[in-house]
């Protein structure tokens, strides 16, 4: 058979096909358009255009975001979106190195662009925290059980070339890096007791390689949890303790910023700092140490802090108190704390609701609900003063 | 017809008997498989662990002696109809969950909202109590949000009636949002006719209104938090008796019995003569307004509030408004050493205070997180401010120029003063929770 005849044979049965079942190609196209129009449509994601800015008087108002997580698009632009408008300039958000390096040498950078492209669209300026240890990083589970925040010292290396790739990647988007999260507890540091010399070792290894990938990133380190656990304990190390170890080992050569986080748990904001006491300004007791050691002109960021209202916490204040005391924090760091660059609110908003004491940390519900702290944030933020208590005194009989 | 041979027939009545048994044998397995559980399967101890958290009443509630509440009246009764012995479990509110999975209790009964992003872990029975949003009006003409344009809305600031009422005010017309610093000033609003309506939930509202039997009002449920009881989710056996339990319990109409039961505690003046097993506000109500002998005071007070846990460096303190007074009182040892009532709710002016009690002995430092205290040891009197300037004022220059605000909230506060001075909340209420005490704040040290 000629390439001719088998040309012809073939245009014959379709021919033949179409006069068959025409028709119900018709129909099944005809139906196939019907569902179709039916169907939910997807919901289409345009970028801003022109980018947006935000425009807020204040210029230290922060969140901690929770968007690596989440999955529909336009859930993260309308988070980042209701960030700016509430007068935010900077957002505080994870990149764990275990979704982007799945193995050796192979990044995949969807999710984070995503991230970063929005952001960048809304204005804001994004402060990336790193950890979470990939698989292949980590010892063999067989041998040694541990879990994504384990990072053996042999690995020190392939998380400095990780977050350098990152850096380099990034450079003039992201130029603010916090290397680990709270390493003064237990659980953060891979179920091992927190060990201040093993922190600066890291910061080391990826202090000289980042700045290489990009000459303008500000490495902040620490990220140190409030706890009062003393040394020795299984829990962590008393965040005091743990900034003098380290500066002791010499962090000062290995960090640009330090990152701290300030709750005040069950206290009010302006009570006084205690070594035995959690609350706003135990920040001042790092201050403190950061004088000690000549570094009091390092500039610090607050990249988590807060107040919880959840009614059965027993860390918890009433809601009212919430929001004053955040109001008041805002107030106190612009007023007191000229080293703080920002005050970063744990956390804007969750993928999915905890339906337990963490929700009550959100300013934004999962459904987009908006709490009376973002619009009380909003209103500090775009410079409204705050005239008397922010509620009505109790009725009279 | 030719009849088929012996052996023929042999082996067709074998073959018959093998399926017969065959059948009956699998029909056993299966009627094995799928029979109900016994109770034997589902608490093979005969005794129901429960973990609770005993720091919500009315639902449940530590007083040192004994915990009560709704949550345990339904465990009881749970255990009763079960035929288990019941023991519990008390623990913080975070560590319910954990507990349970772990293996430390069979069963969580403690005012748990129901939460689907559990249910790879857990098992939840059906629900015995919405704590959900209502709407509260005294007149008919408001019985939903939508009817809300043209009138007041009172709430509690920053709350979750907060929110949901500004996601309300985007989809109507206007209304007059009333934020208050505590829900009950909401209704108490609704009450003295400064606000058209409240929005509260459904446990605040329940309890106000056992306080007030006399407020006709109307409620109008806007939101849903059902609670319900969690069994872990390989006890398949103990979700199956629990389960259908505590269908039983509500389908009779016991449960409505319990949450009625407990909710209009307070409201029953002078009915209880057990004031060990009473819910606290109504134990109160036993007690008489105005300046109390402090032997009476002991009485009651150590009934309710003695505690094995009470050591020499513990104190109890609770304040709670009673009837247009605010009522405090400080305990050392299990033994209340202060009492005193007859302050008149409201706003006070300081110089008052001052003059009909003396200098002030002893400023408490920060002793909750919404007030501050000040002792007068002569007349035994504790008063709870709530303004921290106007306090560091009169005890820098004794001034007495300063309006008290009294906080008319209801709570106590368990603190144990141990080296650290680290403080250790279990109170009854939900707020004014403290985390540290300073040393110079030290009440019969």
């Amino acid at each position: 058979m000629t390439w001719k005849t088998f040309l012809l044979e073939l245009s014959g049965f379709a021919f033949n096909f179409i006069r068959q079942y025409g028709i119900w190609i018709i129909r099944i196209t005809l139906l196939w358009l019907v569902v179709g129009s039916l169907s939910a449509p997807g919901v289409r994601v345009i970028l801003e255009n022109p980018s947006q800015e935000v425009d807020a008087v204040r210029d230290h108002v922060c969140v901690h975001t929770r968007l690596i997580d989440e999955v529909p698009e336009w859930v993260m632009q309308r988070s980042l979106q209701l960030v700016r408008e509430m007068g935010a300039d900077t957002i505080v958000e994870f990149f764990p190195w275990a979704y982007i390096e799945r193995e050796p040498g192979q990044y995949s950078w969807g999710q984070t662009d995503k991230i970063i492209r929005h952001a960048e669209n809304q204005g804001l300026r994004v402060i990336a925290r790193m950890g979470f240890v990939p698989y292949w990083a980590r010892p063999d589970e067989v041998d040694d059980y541990t879990t994504l925040n384990y990072l053996p010292d042999e690995s020190y290396d392939e998380f400095a070339d990780f977050v350098a790739v990152f850096a380099e990647r990034y450079a003039g988007t992201i130029d603010h890096i916090i290397i680990w999260n709270e390493p003064n507890l237990a659980f953060e540091w891979g179920y091992r007791e927190p060990d201040p010399q093993d922190y600066v070792r890291l910061l080391q290894a990826v202090y000289e390689p980042v700045h290489e990938a990009n000459p303008d990133v500000t490495i902040l380190a620490g990220a140190l949890a409030p706890t009062l656990e003393p040394e020795g304990s299984p829990n962590g190390l008393m965040d005091t303790l743990y900034l003098e170890q380290m500066y002791a080992a010499g962090a000062s050569d290995y960090f640009d910023a330090l990152s701290i986080h300030t709750y005040g748990f069950t206290n009010p904001t302006l009570q006084d700092p205690a070594d035995d006491r959690l609350n706003f300004r135990r920040a001042e007791l790092l201050f403190d140490i950061m004088a000690e050691y000549g570094d009091s002109e390092t500039p610090v960021f607050i990249t988590e802090s807060g107040w919880n209202d959840h009614p059965r916490w027993t860390h918890a204040v009433r809601p009212s108190q919430r929001v004053q005391y955040t109001i008041n924090a805002f107030e106190y760091v612009e007023e007191n704390w000229t080293q703080v660059e920002e005050l970063c609110i744990w956390a804007f908003r969750y993928p999915t609701p905890a339906l337990s004491y963490p929700d009550n940390f959100t300013l934004v519900s999962t459904d987009f609900q908006i709490s009376p702290l973002y619009y009380a944030i909003q209103a500090y933020a775009h410079g409204e003063e705050q005239e008397g208590t922010l509620w009505l005194s109790p009725p009279t009989e | 017809m030719v009849k088929p041979s012996y052996r023929i027939r042999l082996l067709i009545s074998g073959l018959l008997l093998a399926f017969a048994a065959y059948v009956s044998v699998t029909g056993m397995v299966d009627w094995y498989e799928n029979r109900p559980p016994t109770i034997q399967e589902a608490f093979p101890t005969g005794t129901m662990v429960i973990g609770i958290d005993p720091t919500f009443p009315p639902f449940a509630v530590d007083n040192g002696q004994e915990i009560y509440g709704i949550d345990i009246d339904l465990a009881n009764e749970l255990a009763d109809r079960m035929g288990v012995n019941v023991r519990f479990v008390p623990m913080g509110f975070d560590g319910l969950y954990d507990s349970l999975i772990d293996g430390q209790v069979d069963v969580v009964i403690s005012a748990l909202l129901l939460n689907p992003a559990r249910t790879q872990d857990v098992r939840y029975t059906q629900p015995y109590f919405d704590n959900g949003l209502v709407l509260i009006a005294d007149t008919a003409n408001i019985q939903a949000m939508s009817d809300l344009p043209g009138n007041s809305l009172a709430l509690e600031y920053g709350s979750n009636a907060h929110s949901e009422s500004n996601t309300w005010i985007q989809r109507l017309e206007p209304f007059d949002l009333m934020p208050y610093e505590l829900p009950q000033y909401a209704l108490d609003a609704v009450r003295l006719d400064d606000a058209d309506s409240a929005l509260v939930d459904t446990t605040t509202y329940l309890l106000y209104q056992s306080q007030h039997p006399e407020w006709e009002s109307q409620s109008n449920r806007v939101t849903n938090a059902y609670y319900a009881i969690a069994v872990r989710y390989d006890r398949e056996a103990a979700w199956i008796w629990v389960n259908a339990t505590l269908g039983g319990i509500i389908g009779d109409g016991t449960m409505q019995e319990i949450i009625e039961r407990w909710f209009n505690q307070s409201s029953n003046n002078n009915t209880s003569d057990d004031s060990s097993s009473c819910f606290p506000l109504d134990c109160w109500n036993n007690i008489e307004p105005g300046i109390m002998p402090l032997e009476v005071a002991r009485e009651e007070i150590t009934a309710i509030f003695h505690s094995e846990n009470v050591i020499s460096n513990t104190v109890f303190s609770m304040e709670f408004q009673y009837e247009g007074n605010i009522m405090a009182l400080s305990a050392t040892d299990g033994i209340v050493t202060r009492i005193h009532v007859n302050i008149p709710e409201g706003t006070l002016q300081l110089s008052e205070l001052i003059e009909r009690y003396g200098e002030p002995e002893k400023v408490y430092g920060v002793l909750t997180s919404c007030a501050r205290t000040i002792v007068f040891p002569d007349e035994g009197l504790i008063v709870y401010l709530n303004d921290y300037d106007d306090l560091e004022q009169i005890i820098d220059t004794g001034e007495s120029i300063s309006t008290i605000e009294f906080m008319a909230i209801e709570q106590t506060q368990n603190w144990t003063m141990d080296d650290s001075w680290q403080m250790d909340w279990n109170g009854y209420g939900r707020y004014c929770q403290t985390a540290s005490i300073d040393e110079t704040a030290t009440p019969d040290r």
